[in-house]
């Protein structure tokens, strides 16, 4: 009989020498990948021995590689910086988890109630020409920067009384208010603010993946529904919503691990002196002390809380998905 | 959440699309579309496009050009409540000051002038008489108010104005006593009678003299229309203008006639359609759907009657008499020769309005909202309110799925949020080609009120090009990079015998959970690789993306490996194989992420910001119009200090806010323009697409 297993030694060697002796022969496939994967390392992986300056007292430029190996290494700071994070200063540490929470949150339910509703309405419009165009209309806005974005809104939301935007405008021509509310200047405002900017620019481009997912629910099933009498309203509560319940779940999983990830771009563009308590979001406080006051320290402990933060969001959000039956993420 | 949507929008074809044929008989024949139902949802999205395309004109205020030719005007302030007053184009330190040329003379505007009745505490305007070294001493005793702007110059002492508590003055003037320096001080409103000279020398008193001759002093009281004086001399006259509130009132009311004869005609068809209607259930329920939206219309139509009615502004031109008298006039006599009394001047506001050929048109009333309209006003409130209800009523009607009701819901909710999503874009578009001065006035739409393209000169700088440049290399690039590194991974990545396979696998996979932060990143890059304030340091962090690289990786595979096989058997090399084979048919999915990455390319700006911020000529277009949008209203950022900048800022004719839309404007332009070539890509990707988990 062939085929009869060799020794083990003898097959060891034989994967040994394959190893390198296989590589060799792949020697073009090494070549596509090895640049990008070395481009990797040093890029994704590099960085993260960044984190021990967490640990030093860093408060200007040191903590390169080339200080390191010239030998001037910052004085050993524990778990300091950590500590620092959470004593009283402009910006307290606490407020921007609360910050960015919140405004992740507001934006998680705003973003996928009206995606949602707005998959709902545009799956029930017949003429395929006015869905393409509605499509196509508020796709747009997701390919605007958010600097035009914000720039737009700031025109929009502008309160002042001599000159008030085409939002004040409105309320007062109309009768509504008496005076045109400071929107942009408010802190109360500010979240509701960030979360209807962003339903603005993203709802469009949220809709492709629930519309594609109501694509792939089965029609006999509207047809069984509306022959034992269900109207429409009925029809999209009891066969349109549960078909895209698996499409929901998974995307509402994975933006709770991305939670702390609510960025910092709309945030630095919007806020202004009065609102810059709420304004602040834990990339925000990382910049604003890291980059502009050069405590590196300070700030590369901010980084590693959330991304330690970050990964337990993630893995338990795995878990819970792997736990309900849906897809896992990994 | 948008990396699931690209997934899905790059993943393959489903095998079951929602083809007609299996759909059996009684689906299909109410899943397609009928005639009827088409015919009338068309002719309820184009109303409503309709109604709303001219609730927008109609609230959007006209001006006229009024002025005649040998008529100039003289800007008129208001003091006091500096809320009111809104010199966009005019702002040199804090918003309190604003400055103009007419007529070749400088006009300086200031508020909260004349305070003094009594409360010592207020703010004033004084007059300092010193040479530059000394205003900027003098600038260092002021606390709040930190510069002074400059009126005039002759020879090395300068002419100030600054505004300082009395008591404040008293402190600052004993500083800089102590620094031995003297300078002379005028209160502003001491021009009135002969201004104080002494303490002046011989030869200045003559030079600051006739400087203050020239001056202007216009001073408004809040509750008053008080003294006019253009210069020691001139008399202005005043007088009003009301035909534009006419103009206005005949064309909403043309604009409403025409919506009511659009709801008769819509009115009409439906009828005609529920005639035919053989089921006598279908036929009750249409008729009425069909009177709620006539009492909807119907209110609708009211509301905007309502809205007419209300004052509008009275547009007063002011200007300045060609023949000067030596007599200052009081405000009785400045008004004579007009047609508006001081009652009816009383109480009102002046601000600048817009502009004519060689004059400006001011207007001196404040527009009424809706408020103490008394019938007009509960008719009004009434009928929003009816409307609403009607329109919610409409809610009752879903279940019924072949009548009218949802439709008509669905396809109005649709359009409003398309003029949602379009109008802060073609609102932007229109303030940018609008008139600077006449932009800072409220009231524009969709349409520029005063077309001018200035501010696209204003903004069409070299700094501009440079960074349009930048942005542009820097997104093809980066582009060329991406595509070019993540199609030969992915392929790489795809072939199963590759030894690395599933350790590069490991790695890519385990970049996407875990980021090492803004500041180790930021470390790495500008220190360790020394990437700061160079080109490439837009291009090599973002050469790659995993996310991007796996997507490719699972298009690839899902390829048939005959492809690649048959290319070994002609003795390719892994390379050939890859570009000759696999890269043409994967063109699909690469330029999906060629698209995104562009995109990502265009937009970005925090790179600037963390890298570049010494380099102006690297600037990236989008960081190049947070600059110009963010600090355009914080001019006295750009004045620190130098006295000079007053000036600079006085030479610019063009409002920030249009300036700033025009930036925004140039900026959007190029994604505007190549977004309908880019709808193919992500519109197939949605059509083909299924989730892929």
């Amino acid at each position: 009989m062939t085929g009869v297993a060799k020794t083990p030694e003898r097959a060891l060697k034989k994967n040994k020498a394959g190893f390198f002796h296989v590589l060799g022969s792949q020697w073009q496939l090494a070549l596509m990948s090895v640049p990008m994967l070395l481009y990797v390392l040093l890029f994704n992986y590099g960085p993260l021995w960044g984190w021990i300056n967490a640990f030093k007292d860093i408060a200007h430029a040191r903590g390169t590689w080339a200080d390191f190996l010239k030998g001037k290494d910052a004085a050993w700071y524990g778990l300091q910086n950590f500590e620092n994070l959470f004593r009283p200063g402009a910006i307290m540490f606490t407020d921007t988890i609360k910050n960015t929470v919140a405004m992740s949150l507001i934006n998680l339910v705003l973003g996928t109630v009206s995606a949602i509703l707005l998959a709902i309405l545009l799956n029930e419009v017949r003429q395929k020409s006015f869905k393409r165009t509605v499509q196509t209309v508020t796709y747009l806005p997701h390919f605007l920067s958010m600097v035009i974005v914000v720039g737009i809104a700031q025109i929009i939301f502008d309160s002042s009384t001599l000159n008030p935007g085409p939002l004040n405008s409105l309320l007062l021509s109309t009768g509504i208010v008496k005076q045109g509310p400071d929107w942009l200047n408010t802190p109360g405002y500010f979240w509701w603010l960030v979360g209807v900017i962003n339903v603005w620019k993203e709802v469009g481009w949220g809709t492709i993946i629930y519309i594609s997912a109501m694509t792939g629910i089965d029609p006999c099933l509207y047809e069984a529904a509306s022959i034992d009498g269900a109207g429409r309203w009925q029809r999209i509560l009891h066969v349109t919503l549960p078909g895209i319940r698996s499409t929901f779940v998974i995307l509402l999983i994975m933006n709770i691990g991305h939670l702390l990830d609510t960025g910092f771009e709309m945030q630095y563009l919007l806020k202004r002196n009065a609102t810059e308590q709420v304004a602040y979001t834990i990339d925000l406080y990382v910049m604003e002390y890291g980059i502009r006051q050069n405590d590196y320290g300070l700030a590369t402990a901010a980084g590693i809380f959330k991304s330690v933060i970050a990964i337990f969001l993630l893995t338990g959000a795995n878990f819970i998905s792997k736990k309900l039956g849906e897809d896992s993420l990994m | 959440m948008s990396k699931k949507i690209e997934m899905a929008v790059q993943a393959g074809p489903r095998e079951d699309t929602r083809g007609l044929k299996e759909i059996p008989e009684t689906l299909r024949r109410h899943a397609r579309l009928s005639p009827k139902q088409m015919r009338i949802s068309m002719t309820i999205a184009t109303v409503v496009i309709l109604v709303l395309a001219a609730l927008m004109i109609v609230s959007q205020s006209r001006t006229t050009d009024i002025l005649k030719n040998n008529e100039s005007a003289v800007l008129l302030k208001e003091a006091m409540h500096a809320e009111r007053i809104e010199l966009t184009n005019k702002l040199a330190l804090t918003d309190r000051y604003g400055t103009d040329t007419i007529n070749g003379k400088r006009l300086f505007v200031l508020q909260e002038i004349g305070q003094q009745n009594g409360d010592e505490a207020n703010k004033l305007y004084w007059l300092i008489y010193c040479n530059e070294d000394e205003a900027k001493e003098y600038e260092k005793t002021l606390k709040n108010y930190k510069q002074l702007i400059l009126l005039d110059q002759k020879e090395e002492k300068g002419l100030y104005v600054a505004v300082a508590r009395a008591t404040e003055l008293d402190e600052s003037i004993a500083k800089l006593a102590s620094k031995g320096i003297t300078a002379h001080f005028i209160a502003l409103d001491g021009l009135d009678g002969e201004p104080d000279l002494t303490g002046v020398s011989e030869e200045d008193q003559e030079t600051l003299a006739a400087m203050l001759n020239e001056l202007t002093v216009y001073n408004f009281g809040y509750d008053s229309f008080q003294s006019v004086r253009l210069s020691r001399g001139t008399q202005a006259q005043i007088s009003s203008k009301k035909d534009e509130r006419n103009t206005l009132r005949l064309y909403r009311i043309i604009l409403i006639a025409v919506l009511i004869v659009l709801a008769l005609i819509l009115a009409r068809q439906l009828k005609a359609e529920n005639r035919h209607e053989a089921d006598k259930e279908k036929y009750r329920r249409n008729r009425i759907i069909l009177l709620v939206i006539a009492f909807a219309l119907l209110c609708g139509i009211v509301t905007l009657s309502a809205m007419i009615n209300q004052k509008g502004e009275e547009l007063v031109v002011i200007s300045e008499l060609t023949a000067p008298t030596d007599q200052a006039k009081s405000p009785t006599e400045a008004a004579e020769g007009t047609k508006l009394t001081d009652e009816e001047l009383e109480g009102k506001f002046v601000y600048r309005m817009g502009k004519g050929k060689n004059e400006k048109v001011y207007s001196v009333t404040v527009p009424e909202p809706m408020g103490g309209l008394g019938f007009w006003r509960a008719v009004y409130y009434v009928a929003l309110v009816l409307l609403i209800v009607f329109c919610i009523s409409l809610l009752y009607f879903f279940r019924y799925e072949h009548d009218l009701g949802f439709p008509v819901f669905n396809t109005v909710l649709l359009v409003l949020l398309m003029v949602i999503t379009l109008y802060p874009v073609l609102n932007t578009v229109a303030y940018s080609f609008n008139d600077g001065t006449d932009a800072a006035r409220a009231g524009i739409h969709i349409w520029p009120r005063v077309f001018s393209t200035d501010s696209y000169k204003e903004v069409m700088t070299t700094s501009l090009y440079k960074a349009a440049g930048i942005s542009a290399a820097k997104t093809i690039i980066t582009t060329f990079m991406n595509l070019f590194w993540t199609g030969m991974l992915a392929f790489a990545l795809s072939r199963r015998e590759y030894v690395l396979r599933k350790f590069i696998t490991l790695v890519m996979v385990i970049t996407m959970y875990v980021n090492a932060g803004l500041i180790p990143n930021f470390l790495l890059v500008s220190r360790t690789l020394g990437l700061r304030d160079t080109f490439w340091v837009y291009i090599i962090p973002t050469m790659f993306s995993c996310f991007n690289m796996i997507v490719l990786r699972t298009y690839i595979m899902a390829l048939p490996n005959e492809l690649v096989e048959s290319g070994r058997i002609d003795g390719a090399g892994d390379f050939r194989i890859y570009w000759q084979i696999i890269f043409p048919l994967c063109a699909p999915v690469l330029a999906t992420v060629a698209l995104f990455v562009a995109v990502g390319a265009w937009n970005s700006w925090f790179d600037t910001m963390m890298y570049n911020l010494k380099t102006p000529d690297l600037y990236s277009l989008q960081y190049y119009l947070m600059i110009k949008v963010q600090t355009a209203g914080q001019t006295s950022n750009l004045a620190n200090g130098t006295v000079d900048a007053a000036n600079e800022l006085a030479r610019q004719s063009v409002s920030s806010r249009t300036v700033q839309c025009a930036t925004t404007v140039v900026t959007a332009l190029p994604i505007l323009i190549i977004y309908p070539f880019l709808q193919r890509y992500f519109v197939t990707g949605m059509a083909l697409g299924s989730v892929k988990g």
